[in-house]
């Protein structure tokens, strides 16, 4: 909300500069947004009215004036159409310097001296409504500063009012916080005068749902005059307000709803077909909007209808059949409550935006619409004269719902706060804010809220009142009592922390990708439909992702198209799997590498990474993690690899991961049709794992170690190439005696010298005994009992 | 006798300083101390003298063979020295050649800001909690006071399935699934993503907030503002960090705050950071609800606790300096490498 400084000094006047007001506004809960000065910086220019106005000899689209400021007489060249006798206007004086800087100096026009400047309103940074100068009313004082008499010297305040304090979206509300903050009385200046009664119009109302609407007033004022003009002081608090000038009626319905924050709505009365009724729209009702909006009704709006049909949006917006114009002889006032939960959200789901929909929704004072009545009509008649009819009630109004007493135990107090506030002061700061309160007992208030706060309802409500009020500054403290919690993790859990760090210093970077993704992408990784939302903001962030990896490869495209050959990147998140009913939300850690093995460097040969080097990142992080990549190993940290079909990846390079036989996830290559769609270059690898699966470990637990010593026996062997490595180790350890310690490849080879169909595989094996040295000849029938459990396999020693 | 000796004796230390290089220094101790060598005729040629000549005639050839071992020791000395340096020298490299292989990687500053809390959270005792992204409308709205009118609640705002399940909005249903799940005293953190129907310059319809919650018996509003003094000091590594809490309105917090400190680029002299003001807004808080610890089952005459909420994108750019929101969701590397 925007209002004029000046305005809200006129009801309360805090012995404060504006600074100083502002950040106590804020302090206590009013956020000023913004201060502006109400114009720009200029000087010397003074009302002043036209005596003549006479051709130039010399060019046909200026003319040679003379003004007074009525003391002196001007001579001013002036090229403005609408310069004319008898108009007033401002006349910047020789040395007046005008927004911009520009000052104004005697100056000689096609040679014709002229003593000054006649200024238009946009010259001055005021708001123009037509072009040329800008035409001040005839009351306008002759030679006062134009600064002065418009009180320009004024700055326009702006308040971020949250949804709770409907109560301060007006100079009333905001006075009723000043008084509170500064311990001042308010001014009430809308209470001044009062218009006579002297017509017997009514508008005869109804009200059919009174628990929408309890409070529907209506005054009837006759014949308002038809050269009515809104005076300069309105037009320029409307405008330091924000709200533009419309027509005099309006603009004091507008000016009342900024006073005292009452919406209020004029209709023309000899446009209504007889009564009104506040009601229910019927479904299908329409109606054309102020705003040429044609509203498609429902039973969930209010509506106020003639006989006719709707005539305005309760609360929202009035019709546009029915609305006041200049024409407008006699209108109707309407002054009303509309509870909040009767507006809130249509507005909004219409389409609409408005003033007293803005206040509505927030709750407007149930008892204030009488006393905004009183204002405007009286506003109305001074400014447009007319015969002003008695206020009416509708008939089937009830007694508006106000607030009820709330129990405030200052001890409580205390104990919610940490701050001990005196019951007296309590008393006080709430009586300020319109509380009617009690004392119950030494410490315990009973407080009646004023009917304008529809936020205090509770003791708690009350605290923040006390506490915004003594300033959220007061509450200092030392830290207070903080039990001693131990914090710490168990030895055996990965965090999370120690996935990221170890990825990291591999040399990837953490990626963050949306979690929602195109459909049509989703697709290319998995069968499953994915979990869609109702309302997406695009078609390509539409569904929940199953996997991280499309993420990723689109950061890798993007890179990619930056120049970047070599990118290695790495995401923890999560993926949404199975339906809505049942969702599984799976955190995972997802990978990818493209490019170089190695980063552009002197001392390696450049290749290009493939499957094995982010397999080997992902045996590292495995074993960092504390598992274990020995197949012979039991425990339930045995980390293995096998072959399977996944739908994103290359059929002869993926491989599922499992942890003791649990699938937990997958490594290969990207299929080739994918990494085109995706718009990715280059052989690309990927890694998927389960976090989940990683969390915990063995605990390390210490085995006496041999005193003997080892024996290795290295064995080539040919093997089917169809045969996994994996296979054929394993057959040599199952095969094996307890002593043989250790299985491993340490070479391989595939070509000439080989039988097509077979491939040979350097095996190395070490044996032990823990408890004596192993003989030779021991070793040799170990040796042949394995050879020839291999035989059985069609694997045979190289020869 | 007496000059042949000597001559013999200057001979060969002559050949072994003149010798360059071991080999020749191992011909020349054949050819005076090997088998066949001169020194070792003498010594055969011993038997053929008187004993007492052969006293005598011994000594001299003792003395000559010492001679001619010591200088060939000293000259072999010599020789491994200089081979030595030279073999050194050739294995000289360029030292200032990069490593082999080397190429960083990062933590993306989103990730290393949520890290930061928790690690100050966690020593003031607090612990991770986790809720699933995927809410409903219950957790995500309805227990934390939100009325069925508010605006967050309309299409605009939230990602929605169906009528029922959403895209969390916010952290804090993850505050009710722990009260839900367990007792006061109740000292969390809970990190994540949240979503709201929101994309342009300065709203990202993915981003990420930290929600505290404290909950114990008489938890203080005091002990709100000490808790995030002590936070925010130690964020911003700024013992006496000014703070300032402003009233504000949420719907799950009663009395409610925003928390302002002082611009960290200017320290409160007004920049465009801080936009002049000299504070910036960092998060909101306030105390919990009763409606909130009602929804949930607690008693609000017994237990009392803060919140408190943080947008950690907006942290992560106040304290690395990034100035689009949008740099935390390309993933191009030239950002990320950074972040070292």
């Amino acid at each position: 909300m925007r209002f004029s400084e000046s305005w809200l000094r006129e009801w309360i006047n805090p012995p404060v500069d504006t600074a100083t007001l502002a950040h106590r506004l804020t302090m206590a809960g009013l956020e000023v947004d913004a201060i502006e000065p109400a114009a720009e910086s200029f000087s010397g220019v003074v009302v002043a009215e036209v005596r003549s106005v006479e051709p130039h000899p010399d060019a046909d689209k200026l003319k040679i004036t003379r003004v007074t400021d009525g003391t002196h007489e001007y001579q001013i060249v002036c090229g403005a159409a609408n310069v004319r006798v008898g108009m007033r206007v401002p006349l910047a004086t020789l040395g007046a310097q005008l927004p911009g800087g520009l000052v104004i100096k005697s100056a000689k026009l096609r040679g014709v001296p002229s003593e000054g400047m006649l200024c238009s309103a946009s010259e001055l940074g005021m708001p123009s409504v037509v072009d040329g100068l800008w035409e001040l009313p005839s009351d306008a004082p002759l030679g006062q500063s134009i600064r002065d008499w418009l009180n320009l010297d004024d700055s326009i305040i702006e308040l971020g009012i949250t949804p709770n304090r409907g109560d301060a979206l007006s100079i009333l509300g905001v006075a009723r916080d000043c008084s509170a903050l500064f311990d001042l009385d308010i001014t009430p200046c809308d209470q001044s005068s009062v218009a006579q009664v002297t017509s017997e119009a009514v508008q005869p109302a109804r009200i059919a749902v009174p628990d929408d609407c309890p409070v529907y007033l209506t005054q009837v004022i006759c014949g308002v005059s038809a050269g009515r003009k809104t005076p300069m002081w309105m037009s320029e608090r409307l405008r330091r307000a924000g709200i533009k000038v419309i027509e005099p009626i309006v603009d004091v319905c507008n000016y009342v709803m900024l006073e005292l924050g009452q919406p209020l709505h004029a209709f023309d009365q000899q446009k209504l077909q007889g009564g009104l009724t506040v009601r229910r729209a019927r479904p299908g009702e329409t109606m054309d909007a102020l705003n040429q909006q044609k509203l498609e009704m429902d039973a969930d709006c209010l509506v106020i209808a003639d006989e006719a049909g709707p005539v305005a949006l309760a609360g929202i917006i009035g019709g546009l059949e029915s609305a006041v114009s200049a024409g407008t002889v006699n209108i109707v006032l309407e002054s009303a409550h509309f509870t909040p939960e009767t507006i809130a959200g249509r507005a909004r789901r219409l389409g609409l935006t408005t003033d007293a929909a803005f206040r509505f929704e927030r709750g407007v004072d149930p008892l204030l619409p009488a006393r905004a009545l009183s204002r405007a009509a009286t506003l109305i008649h001074q400014i447009c004269g007319g015969q002003v009819g008695n206020a009416s009630a509708a008939q089937g109004a009830k007694a508006p719902q106000v607030p009820a007493a709330i129990q405030l135990d200052m001890s409580w107090a205390e104990r919610r706060l940490g701050l001990a506030i005196l019951p007296e002061q309590a008393r006080k700061f709430l009586v300020r804010l319109g509380c009617i309160v009690e004392f119950q007992s030494d410490t315990v208030l009973t407080v009646t809220p004023p009917s304008h706060r529809f936020d205090m309802v509770i003791p708690e409500d009350l605290l923040e009142e006390l506490a915004r009020l003594l300033g959220f500054d007061a509450f200092r403290a030392p830290m207070g009592r903080s039990p001693l919690t131990i914090g710490v993790r168990p030895e055996t859990e990965n965090s999370i922390a120690k996935v990221a760090d170890f990825m990291a210093s591999r040399g990837y970077f953490e990626a963050i990708s949306y979690s929602f993704i195109d459909p049509a992408i989703a697709e290319l990784f998995t069968s499953a439909p994915g979990i869609a939302l109702a309302n997406p903001i695009s078609s390509e962030m539409a569904v929940m992702r199953q996997s991280l990896w499309p993420g990723l490869l689109q950061a890798v495209a993007f890179n990619q198209n930056r120049q970047q050959s070599r990118v290695r990147l790495f995401e923890m998140g999560r993926s949404f799997k199975g339906s809505l009913d049942d969702v599984q939300e799976i955190d995972q850690l997802a990978a990818v590498i493209v490019g170089g093995r190695w980063p552009e460097q002197w001392g390696e040969k450049s290749t290009q990474a493939d499957f094995f080097d982010l397999k080997g990142d992902c045996e590292a992080l495995l074993l960092h993690l504390g598992f274990s990549l020995d197949p012979s190993s039991d425990h339930a940290n045995n980390v293995s690899f096998r072959a399977a079909a996944h739908p994103a990846l290359h059929p002869g390079q993926s491989a599922e991961i499992l942890i003791y036989g649990h699938p937990c996830g997958w490594l290969g290559a990207i299929h080739p049709d994918i990494a085109e769609k995706m718009d990715v270059n280059g052989s690309v690898f990927v890694l998927e794992l389960d976090l989940h699966s990683l969390q915990y470990r063995h605990l390390p637990m210490n085995k006496p170690r041999s005193r003997f010593p080892q024996v290795r026996r290295d064995l080539a062997l040919l093997k089917p190439a169809t045969m996994p490595i994996a296979e054929l180790l394993s057959l040599i350890r199952n095969g094996g005696p307890a002593s043989l310690r250790e299985v491993g490849v340490f070479d391989r080879y595939v070509g000439a010298g080989i039988e097509p169909g077979f491939e040979s595989v350097a095996v190395k094996l070490i044996f032990q005994e823990s408890e004596r040295t192993l003989t030779d000849d021991e070793i040799v029938g170990i040796i042949s009992d394995i050879r020839a459990n291999l035989a059985q396999h069609n694997i045979q020693l190289r020869t | 006798m007496g000059n042949q000796w000597a001559d013999i004796q200057a001979e060969a230390i002559h050949s072994i300083e003149q010798a360059m290089d071991v080999a020749a220094l191992e011909e020349i101790r054949v050819a005076y101390t090997g088998k066949k060598g001169v020194v070792t005729q003498f010594m055969k040629e011993l038997g053929s003298l008187d004993p007492e000549a052969r006293r005598a005639r011994g000594a001299q050839i003792n003395e000559l063979k010492e001679a001619i071992i010591s200088a060939l020791n000293m000259r072999r000395n010599e020789l491994e020295q200089v081979a030595l340096a030279q073999k050194l020298e050739a294995e000289r490299i360029d030292v200032t050649l990069p490593g082999r292989g080397q190429s960083p990687g990062g933590i993306h500053p989103v990730t290393r800001m949520i890290r930061r809390v928790e690690a100050i959270f966690g020593s003031m005792g607090y612990s991770v909690a986790q809720g699933p992204e995927i809410e409903d409308d219950w957790h995500n709205f309805t227990a934390l006071n939100i009325p069925l009118t508010h605006p967050a609640r309309a299409m605009h705002d939230t990602f929605y399935f169906d009528a029922e399940r959403l895209l969390r909005t916010h952290t804090s249903p993850v505050q009710i699934r722990t009260m839900q799940s367990q007792t006061p005293p109740l000292k969390i953190l809970a990190p994540g993503r949240v979503y709201r129907c929101d994309s342009d310059m300065t709203h990202s319809p993915m981003f990420h907030q930290i929600e505290v919650l404290h909950l114990d018996e008489d938890v203080t509003f005091t002990d709100l503002r000490a808790t995030l003094e002590q936070f925010l000091g130690a964020l911003f590594e700024q013992d006496d960090l000014p703070i300032r809490l402003r009233p504000s309105f949420f719907p799950f917090t009663e009395p409610s705050a925003e928390v302002d400190i002082q611009c960290v680029h200017c320290r409160g002299k007004g920049c465009r950071v801080c936009k002049k003001t000299g504070w910036i807004e960092v998060l909101g808080s306030g105390m919990v609800h009763p409606n909130v610890l009602r929804a949930v089952g607690l008693n609000p005459a017994k237990v009392s606790g803060f919140a408190i909420g943080m947008g950690v994108e907006r942290l992560a750019m106040l304290r690395y300096g990034v100035d689009d929101l949008r740099s935390f969701f390309d993933n191009d590397l030239r950002f990320l490498e950074q972040f070292v």
